[in-house]
């Protein structure tokens, strides 16, 4: 797992709880190097499951709903952090289109060891849906992050996890703008 | 840009209350671990980094390694493929569609007569470096059929056109578009018209990723040397052409002369045999008359007169037979008869016949015969004579003292050499080539004039067809001429001993009833007296026709001796009725006598039926060997020869 998502995991846990809450989740999981985490490392997967499990049991919160929480605000760190990206696209749904298409390849590129997650952008009718898949059981942080990006370019769409998806490995989720997505607008996607 | 999407999140109060330092040792102690952690980050970061940065050095010299090999095999290979299209002759250009821009290898360049690396960056400047009557024809080339091919061609593989863009040059692309074309170019300093290149020039599309046209590929081939090798060879052929034309002219015209030629020997041919026959005739008639004088009644003085005349007669026959001889050589036609030959005898038989001359002119003439010569050979006895004639003859007629000798010797390889060695007036050596030419005679001091000078001519054409060499040397004092013949030794054929009686009377007790047709009465007594000398019993006739009657009507003959040449019915056509005639008649003996002697003379009288032949004039025992033979009387063989 690349050490963006670890590392700034640990930064969400500083921002949207405390240091110190970070640090006792980082004591309490028991995770190698104590929580030492660069953005251009790479780190086990198993490390962001046991921080998020060791702050749902500080927190009382449930998994899911923390990773949403994290993926929602990881968009927006994504967008300060690799601003590049972002360049040219005015709305979520064209940026999701090519996420896998070419973000991912950008990645690849620069870190050829990198396993990105697939994201399938589909649109039957009226509905869009961004089906991901990984060997990492994070499609939880995936939906935060889907909502974050059509957050940031403020479309009015409706966004809804397909309950059908099984498992943490993947994840549907429905975006729904009947007033948005007109004809026109989906044969240009 | 919307800000931060953080929710806060709040722990449970006691959880709260365990975890949040309280005091400021707790809270510093936090610090030094958040800090610590972000150490440690930044740290691993820096390591990662120095890590990567060292990858990226290693990479980046890899690559630089590779990119100057890549740099040098491209450089190698451009410079190969330069060399190889300046031996080979031929050039590059590629020309971009879009831009119009060109690019020449340098070897076009040079083709074209411009310098190596001289700015030509449109097809224009190409075409103008072309003849001038060439360029039109380029422009309506690249216009017409290349670029047209271009926009109109339709695609084999997918069916469309190149309006439709899609895949349509798939098949362009395998299409060659080719010209020829002139141009000043080649070398500088070449003679007028040296400086004349042709060019091949074909073009091939180039398409781009998506499959549309965006190059044109083409190469030059400098074909100058084809294209003169080409004219020099059409030049070469036109001139072989024109040549055997000439010599077919010229053929057709020795074709011509040379049937004149035919005509004209032919005209001679016949001429000396109608000449050969017509003066056979008459001397038949003189030696013939000659013959049937009863000497026993003619005084002393009548006696020397008509040995005179006789010997006249005889020379007159030798000439005759001479030209006889080189006309027949002279057509190839001189043909040896070999058969079992007594060399000795011929030898010694030829000396003892000259020997009389010789003791006129109170000459020796000596023989001198090898001790390893064999007695027994197959040879032309006749010819062999003839040569051992002439060369006698003339030795004794050149001789005016001393002697003749006549040397054998044997040569290996089975070949025998005579010699006749004089002491004669001699040849000098620089007129001894003039021995040999037709009727030629040496005019040398101390010489008689006499013969036709024949002799040597026909000794040398009778020599060639013998397969053998005839020569002349110096012998000091006078002359010794040689032949060298190759000889097959043959054993002693069987002899049986008869008496040499030149008579048919007594030979089976009964006298041969010999009818002669001959229309000159000359002849005629000559023949009759030459049978009567036989012991004949004889008829004469004046024609065929008589002769055809005269068996009709129921006369007996044992023989006819048939003219050829009479009015009325001649030989052949009398011959020709009497073998169609019933009975007996048709296998009646028949024997030509005639002054013809060449083969195909004859031929018609053998054609018809005739037995056998005999020369005009008549020698007595040529009569009765044929005879003989022909009435099948035994041993004839042995009695004539």
């Amino acid at each position: 797992m690349k050490g963006v998502i670890i590392a700034e995991l640990v930064r969400w846990i500083e921002q949207a709880f405390s240091p110190a809450v970070a640090d006792a989740v980082i004591t309490r999981s028991k995770v190698p190097g104590d929580g030492v985490y660069t953005t251009v490392g790479n780190y086990p997967h198993t490390d962001a499951l046991a921080l998020m499990g060791a702050l749902a049991e500080i927190s009382g919160q449930p998994v899911p709903e923390l990773a949403d929480a994290y993926g929602f605000w990881l968009a927006s760190r994504f967008m300060e952090l690799y601003p590049e990206m972002f360049e040219g696209y005015t709305d979520a749904v064209t940026f999701l289109r090519d996420v896998d298409g070419q973000h991912h390849r950008e990645v690849t590129k620069l870190y050829p060891d990198a396993r990105t997650p697939s994201i399938v952008v589909v649109i039957d009718g009226e509905e869009l849906t961004v089906s991901y898949g990984s060997h990492r059981p994070l499609a939880d942080i995936a939906h935060g992050l889907v909502r974050g990006y059509i957050a940031y370019y403020g479309d009015d769409l409706e966004v809804v996890r397909d309950p059908g998806a099984p498992g943490p490995h993947a994840a549907r989720v429905l975006v729904r703008a009947p007033a948005r997505l007109t004809p026109d607008r989906l044969s240009a996607v | 840009m919307p800000g931060t999407h953080l929710t806060r999140f709040a722990v449970p109060r006691l959880m709260a209350e365990a975890i949040e330092p309280t005091d400021s040792a707790s809270k510093i102690a936090l610090l030094e671990r958040r800090l610590a952690r972000a150490e440690a980050a930044r740290a691993a970061a820096e390591h990662l980094l120095e890590q990567k940065s060292r990858v990226l050095a290693a990479a980046n010299s890899e690559l630089t390694a590779r990119k100057d090999s890549l740099s040098t095999s491209l450089e190698r290979r451009t410079r190969q493929l330069l060399d190889a299209q300046r031996v080979a002759g031929f050039g590059t250009m590629l020309w971009d569609i879009r831009s119009r821009h060109l690019e020449l290898s340098p070897q076009v360049q040079v083709m074209i007569g411009l310098e190596p690396g001289s700015a030509v960056r449109t097809y224009r400047t190409l075409v103008r470096s072309l003849l001038r009557e060439d360029r039109r024809r380029m422009l309506q080339w690249m216009h017409h059929e290349l670029l047209a091919g271009l926009k109109n061609d339709r695609c084999d593989r997918c069916g469309t056109n190149a309006d439709q863009r899609v895949d349509v040059t798939c098949a362009e692309t395998l299409r060659e578009y080719r010209i020829e074309v002139r141009c000043l170019g080649g070398p500088p300093g070449g003679q007028d018209g040296d400086n004349v290149r042709s060019l091949c020039v074909m073009a091939q599309f180039q398409v781009d990723s998506q499959c549309r046209p965006a190059m044109i590929f083409v190469t030059v081939q400098d074909i100058t040397r084809q294209v003169r090798a080409d004219n020099e060879a059409a030049a070469l052929r036109a001139r072989e052409l024109q040549r055997l034309a000439d010599l077919e002219r010229l053929n057709e015209a020795l074709l011509v002369a040379r049937e004149q030629a035919d005509l004209a020997n032919e005209a001679k041919s016949r001429f000396l045999a109608m000449m050969s026959h017509d003066i056979r005739t008459p001397l038949n008639g003189v030696i013939g008359m000659l013959d049937l004088f009863d000497e026993s009644t003619l005084t002393t003085e009548q006696k020397r007169t008509l040995t005179l005349v006789r010997s006249s007669g005889d020379q007159l026959r030798v000439l005759l037979n001479d030209i006889i001889d080189l006309a027949r050589a002279e057509a190839g036609k001189l043909a040896l008869n070999p058969g079992p030959t007594n060399l000795i005898g011929v030898l010694t038989d030829g000396a003892d016949f000259w020997r009389h001359l010789a003791n006129d002119k109170n000459l020796s003439l000596d023989i001198v015969l090898a001790p390893d010569m064999p007695t027994w050979i197959e040879a032309d006895s006749v010819r062999l004579r003839q040569l051992i004639d002439n060369m006698l003859s003339n030795a004794i007629k050149y001789t005016h003292e001393g002697g003749v000798m006549l040397k054998t010797r044997v040569l290996p390889q089975g070949r025998l050499r005579v010699e006749v060695v004089d002491t004669g007036i001699g040849i000098p050596a620089h007129r001894r080539t003039e021995l040999f030419t037709d009727f030629s005679q040496l005019n040398l001091l101390g010489s008689e004039p006499g013969g036709a000078g024949l002799g040597l001519a026909i000794c040398q054409r009778i020599i060639a067809v013998m397969d053998g060499q005839l020569g002349v040397d110096d012998a000091g004092r006078g002359s010794c001429f040689w032949f060298e013949i190759p000889v097959t030794t043959i054993p002693e054929p069987k002899r049986v001993a008869h008496p040499i009686v030149l008579s048919f009377a007594g030979l089976d007790g009964r006298v041969p009833r010999v009818l002669v047709a001959e229309d000159l009465a000359t002849n005629r007594i000559v023949v009759e007296g030459c049978l009567r000398k036989l012991g004949c019993e004889v008829s004469v006739v004046e024609d065929g026709q008589q002769a055809l009657i005269a068996i009709e009507s129921g006369n007996v003959y044992d023989l006819v001796l048939m003219d050829m040449a009479m009015p009325v019915m001649d030989g052949p056509e009398a011959t020709r009725r009497i073998r169609a005639l019933p009975g007996p008649h048709a296998t009646l003996p028949i024997i030509a006598l005639t002054a013809f002697t060449r083969p195909e003379e004859l031929a018609p009288m053998m054609a018809a039926g005739a037995n056998g032949s005999v020369a005009k004039p008549i020698v007595i025992e040529d009569l009765y060997r044929v005879m003989a033979g022909a009435l099948a009387l035994p041993d004839v063989g042995a009695i004539a020869h």
